[in-house]
């Protein structure tokens, strides 16, 4: 019977999500196109909108500028009595005001008979045409007038002195500017539709999978255990929907059928009783045998399982709060960073990323135990308070080491929920939706990596990037009341299938030594390190420090680090389709982070592609590179642990690797401290990539080594 | 407020005893809402009334605080100081006031004197116009002054005075022609020692010789004056000194002869003389601030004590145009829309 039980469940699993995954996709794709569709258009009519307020608005502003600078001279010259040619700093002034109006281009104070006296940022190509509108200056000669010379609106005011107005000051807006303008607001739209997409698309997964896609399928599985004659399935399922109402219909059918089968069993028995003849009497009784067998009622109520997809949208929240300051959050520690620092102005900047990833790591380390104890979404919600105080200290900070102690308790409570997630996964999977369960983890990571950033980045320029913390804080409160809703009551956790969870002892040190004995293994690490040495060293910090440097806002940032996840979220299912086709996953490994680090190299043609391009092109290759490992990493992993099942339980190997694995994001702040304490930023990126090709090039050598031995062990 | 002086005419006989006092004091009564007792203020002042008691007294009147006051000068000499002591022993004031760290010094002695029993150590006292009350040695610190006395600074902090003076021009030599027996000046010319090279300048300081009397001795300032132009000075420097303030005339008019700008840390110099800028407290807006002192001591009850000295936020950038004409020494364009501009009446 167990036999069966377990087939039933198996066909349930295998067939059944299948069929409901087309109509949810479509149902899924027909709501995500409407809304992008819709929201489209509402961008491009609010483009529109700002196509046409932009222009007018930049030159109020210019005549605003113009109109109080004329002003300020006029009363030097007229009222101080300071001869136009004696006035003193006014480049420096000039410098000044553009200083803070980045919208003007450029500020030349002209005189008739000597041309350009003072001036800052005037193109060249200006500079001889300015006596020239001067003469041109007919009707307008006394009044503030704008013409378009060389692709700039100049904005001219006349200066009087002493009622001659031989003089003008010229303020400049560049047409280019304003379509620069209207690139970052449409790219700053663009940011918000994907990052609106993916959280609709994320909460629109969730109310499917709970409210119908999980509910269906035990409808089904206790259908189809019908079919087979047992009926002791009953659903536990309150909702006020079609799909109630389905629920109660059914477990109404299945109570009357067992009534009727009951009196049905009654009845035999008192036939049975009745009867003087024995022979009639064991036919009846051989009867009523074989009914019990074909029709169970022997169980009561079944609750609906959780599922491992409910862990995503409470994780989430948490990665997309944790994302938030990923862009500019170096940049933010430099503004807590003493006047004397007791290390190096560089390492200051790397030591919060640093330590939170060390917190983090131990955290992951130590939770195997109370995992055991609480259950996952206990610790899930321990590790939801440690970040909440973590994020409300970081905003209340005012020193560095405040800083640093509230990060590391930030850290902690990564820790715990990573450990949280990931066993939440592991109890809740079954062998035949492993690959598919960790989708749903990895999936609510990278959601997090395209919405975190670029939102993020947007608010801090607005709002400030100390209140971005309050604003993670929020987020983290509502993934710990997702994670209450979703994950608490849950039968499983502390006890059952415990000893599945990652992390399980991964003290010993047997189990280590085995599995660094294996080439494969080591090789396999080295690529795991080099790609989170470069996400962690790269992504958090170089890209936010380089791209800074380079005069790009929070905002710009976060977009460019947006692609990242956006790359890697359009692009692993497809190169993890492809792994699986080719099935030569250490190759796209090493495909992958050669890929990766050329891609940071494009930082030394920085000279041809421009800096920002440069980096741009680093961002992509990474992204594509990282899409090529990731899949296909986890496949060799599998294979790894199915090598040494034996030996070593799996979950202990999963956990040596992610522990090794782990040390890829604390190496990697500690190094990119290091190389731009000695060289610039461009070269510091291309020095990971480098670091990247050796590491690379060392595991095809190791993973080679390791073949043509067990190729030589088995033809011995 | 007339009719209110007759209702009272204790207040007038305390008028004109007060006016019959030999140094020429006075006092001065303001409102009393006929409630409350009026605070009884005793003030002392270095050389006559100035804007800051104007504005001290306005702030009190504006706040509607019944003060009774009474002025006392000294006359540009310390020795004055003794009989307004033991006045002020008599009439028990509730609060004293001093102007200037000289009259500070010799009403309400230094903070460890050995000779307390010659100044006012019990009545809580506010001091205004001192340049620098710590180093001069009236409080303990400008947090918790260690005594019934606390005050407020007048001077805008050295390091923001430097950053104007090369803001204006990047002189590269500052001179200090200073009188050496103030000890306030002393002080300041310590402090400049580090402060002006910190701006990226060179620092002259040039005391004062000495006449028989010992004291700064006035007929040798346009000497000094040339002495410091023939060794590269490019700006002059006026601090917190009575004796340059007295002889503002002859010596910035000298300055300007010899083609030097002055600059002055102090009101006086750029209002009564002819510097040709300054960074400085306006006098008003600081009795204002002293009158809020007061009013801290005599409504909120704060113990002196526990005061903190107050400072101004806010510096007025002073520029006498004619000065600067006759200099041709022209500002910034930059310090026009910030600079109070105006003309000290150079001929």
């Amino acid at each position: 019977m167990d036999g069966q039980k377990a087939q039933v469940e198996d066909t349930a699993d295998s067939q059944v999500p299948a069929r409901q995954r087309s109509l949810f996709l479509r149902l899924l794709m027909m709501g995500g196109a409407i809304m992008l569709v819709s929201q489209i258009v509402i961008s491009w009519i609010a483009l529109k909108g700002f196509e046409e307020e932009l222009g007018p608005e930049l030159n109020q502003k210019a005549s605003a500028v113009g109109r109080a600078l004329s002003t300020e001279l006029t009363y030097a010259i007229n009222e101080l009595g300071i001869p136009p040619g004696k006035l003193v700093g006014v480049s420096e002034y000039f410098q000044h005001i553009l200083e803070s109006n980045f919208d003007i281009q450029y500020l030349a104070l002209v005189d008739n008979p000597s041309g350009v006296m003072f001036e800052h940022s005037v193109p060249d190509k200006l500079l001889d045409q300015f006596p020239a509108t001067l003469h041109e200056s007919d009707g307008s000669h006394n009044s503030h007038s704008i013409r378009d010379i060389g692709g700039y609106l100049d904005h001219r005011f006349p200066i009087h002195f002493k009622g001659d107005s031989s003089a003008a000051l010229h303020v400049g807006v560049s047409s280019g500017n304003i379509r620069q303008q209207l690139a970052t607001i449409f790219f700053e739209v663009i940011a918000v539709i994907v990052v609106s997409m993916v959280i609709t698309l994320e909460l629109l997964t969730m109310f499917m999978s709970r409210r119908i896609l999980d509910p269906t399928a035990h409808l089904q599985k206790v259908l189809e255990a019908g079919s087979k004659g047992k009926f002791s399935y009953r659903l536990s399922l309150r909702a006020r929907n079609e799909i109630g109402l389905m629920v109660s219909s059914l477990n109404r059918l299945l109570y009357h059928l067992e009534q009727r089968y009951q009196d049905f069993q009654f009845e035999l028995r008192e036939l049975r009783d009745a009867q003087i003849d024995p022979r009639i009497s064991q036919k009846i009784a051989a009867l009523k045998t074989q009914a019990s067998k074909r029709y169970g009622f022997t169980d009561q109520f079944s609750v609906i399982e959780k599922t491992p997809a409910l862990i995503r949208v409470p994780f989430f929240l948490f990665i997309f709060s944790e994302e938030l300051s990923r862009s500019f959050f170096p940049l933010f520690v430099s503004g807590f960073i003493p006047v004397e620092p007791a290390l190096s102005y560089e390492m200051m900047i790397s030591l919060p990323i640093t330590l939170f990833m060390v917190a983090a790591v131990v955290a992951t380390l130590l939770a195997g135990n109370l995992t055991h104890r609480l259950g996952c979404s206990r610790l899930f919600l321990i590790g939801i308070g440690c970040a909440f105080a973590g994020y409300c200290g970081t905003f209340l900070s005012d020193n560095y080491t405040e800083l640093i102690i509230w990060r590391c308790l930030n850290g902690v409570g990564y820790g715990l929920i990573f450990n949280a997630c990931e066993t939440w996964i592991a109890l809740h999977s079954r062998a035949g939706n492993r690959a598919h369960s960790a989708s749903a983890y990895v999936g609510a990571i990278f959601a997090g990596y395209v919405c975190g950033p670029s939102l993020g980045g947007m608010f801090a320029d607005h709002v400030g990037q100390q209140t971005i913390f309050l604003i993670s804080a929020g987020l983290s409160v509502l993934s710990g009341y997702a994670a209450y809703r979703l994950l608490a009551s849950s039968s499983s956790g502390p006890g059952k299938n415990a000893g599945s969870a990652p992390n399980a002892r991964v003290f010993g040190m047997r189990p280590w030594a085995i599995l660094f004995s294996d080439n494969l293994f080591i090789s396999t690490i080295l690529t795991a390190i080099s790609t989170r040495t470069t996400l962690s060293a790269f992504l958090f910090v170089l890209i936010p420090l380089y791209l800074n440097e380079l005069g790009h806002s929070s905002t710009q940032i976060g977009q460019m680090m947006m692609l990242y996840g956006v790359i890697i979220v359009i692009g692993t299912p497809a190169t993890s389709r492809l792994a699986d086709k080719i099935g030569k996953y250490f190759t796209m490994t090493v495909m992958g982070a050669t890929l990766s680090g050329l891609g940071l190299l494009a930082t030394l043609a920085s000279d041809h592609l421009g800096d920002s391009r440069a980096v741009l092109i680093s961002i992509v290759a990474v992204g594509l590179g990282h899409c090529l490992i990731l899949s296909p990493r986890y496949a060799i992993m599998q294979q790894i642990v199915y090598r040494y099942r034996h030996l070593i339980e799996s979950s202990v190997s999963i956990g040596i690797y992610q522990f090794v694995d782990r040390i890829g994001l604390i190496i990697g702040p500690l190094l990119a401290a290091i190389l731009i304490q000695q060289m610039p930023y461009a070269n510091a990126i291309a020095a990971i990539g480098a670091i990247v090709l050796v590491a690379i090039t060392l595991s095809a050598i190791i993973a080679n080594v390791g073949q043509s031995q067990i190729k030589g062990e088995s033809s011995a | 407020m007339t009719s209110r002086k007759f209702r009272f005419p204790w207040l007038a006989g305390i008028l004109v005893i007060s006016l019959l006092t030999p140094l020429g004091g006075y006092a001065q009564h303001t409102e009393t809402d006929g409630k409350d007792q009026p605070h009884k203020i005793f003030a002392v002042v270095w050389r006559g009334e100035t804007a800051v008691e104007a504005g001290f007294k306005d702030y009190l009147d504006q706040r509607g605080i019944p003060y009774e006051l009474t002025v006392r000068n000294l006359d540009l000499d310390r020795g004055n100081a003794p009989p307004i002591i033991q006045e002020i022993r008599y009439a028990k004031p509730d609060l004293v006031y001093t102007w200037g760290t000289g009259t500070t010094l010799s009403i309400l002695g230094s903070v460890d004197t050995d000779t307390p029993e010659k100044f006012i150590r019990d009545i809580p006292a506010i001091f205004v116009l001192v340049a620098y009350p710590q180093a001069a040695n009236i409080i303990k610190s400008y947090e918790s002054t260690g005594r019934p006395v606390s005050g407020v600074s007048f001077l805008a902090p050295l390091d923001a005075q430097m950053n104007v003076i090369r803001a204006y021009r990047p002189f590269k030599k500052l001179a200090s022609i200073y009188d050496s027996t103030s000890r306030n000046v002393r002080i300041n010319v310590e402090l400049l020692k580090e402060a002006v090279p910190r701006a990226g300048m060179e620092f002259l300081p040039l005391p004062i010789p000495l006449d028989d009397d010992n004291k700064s001795d006035p007929d040798t300032l346009p000497e000094l004056i040339r002495q410091a132009k023939s060794e590269g000075v490019e700006v002059l420097y006026i601090g917190p000194d009575s004796f340059l303030a007295r002889h503002g005339e002859i010596f910035t008019k000298t300055a300007i002869e010899e083609g030097l700008p002055t600059f002055a840390s102090t009101q006086f110099p750029v209002k009564n003389s002819h510097s040709m800028f300054g960074l400085i407290s306006d006098y008003y807006t600081l009795g204002k601030l002293a009158g809020l002192q007061a009013e801290k001591i005599l409504v909120d009850g704060t113990r002196p004590r526990n005061l903190p000295v107050a400072q101004l936020g806010r510096f007025k950038l002073w520029i006498n145009m004619d000065v600067v004409r006759a200099l041709g020494v022209y500002p910034p364009l930059g310090m026009i829309s910030i600079a109070d501009f105006k003309d000290s009446g150079l001929e």
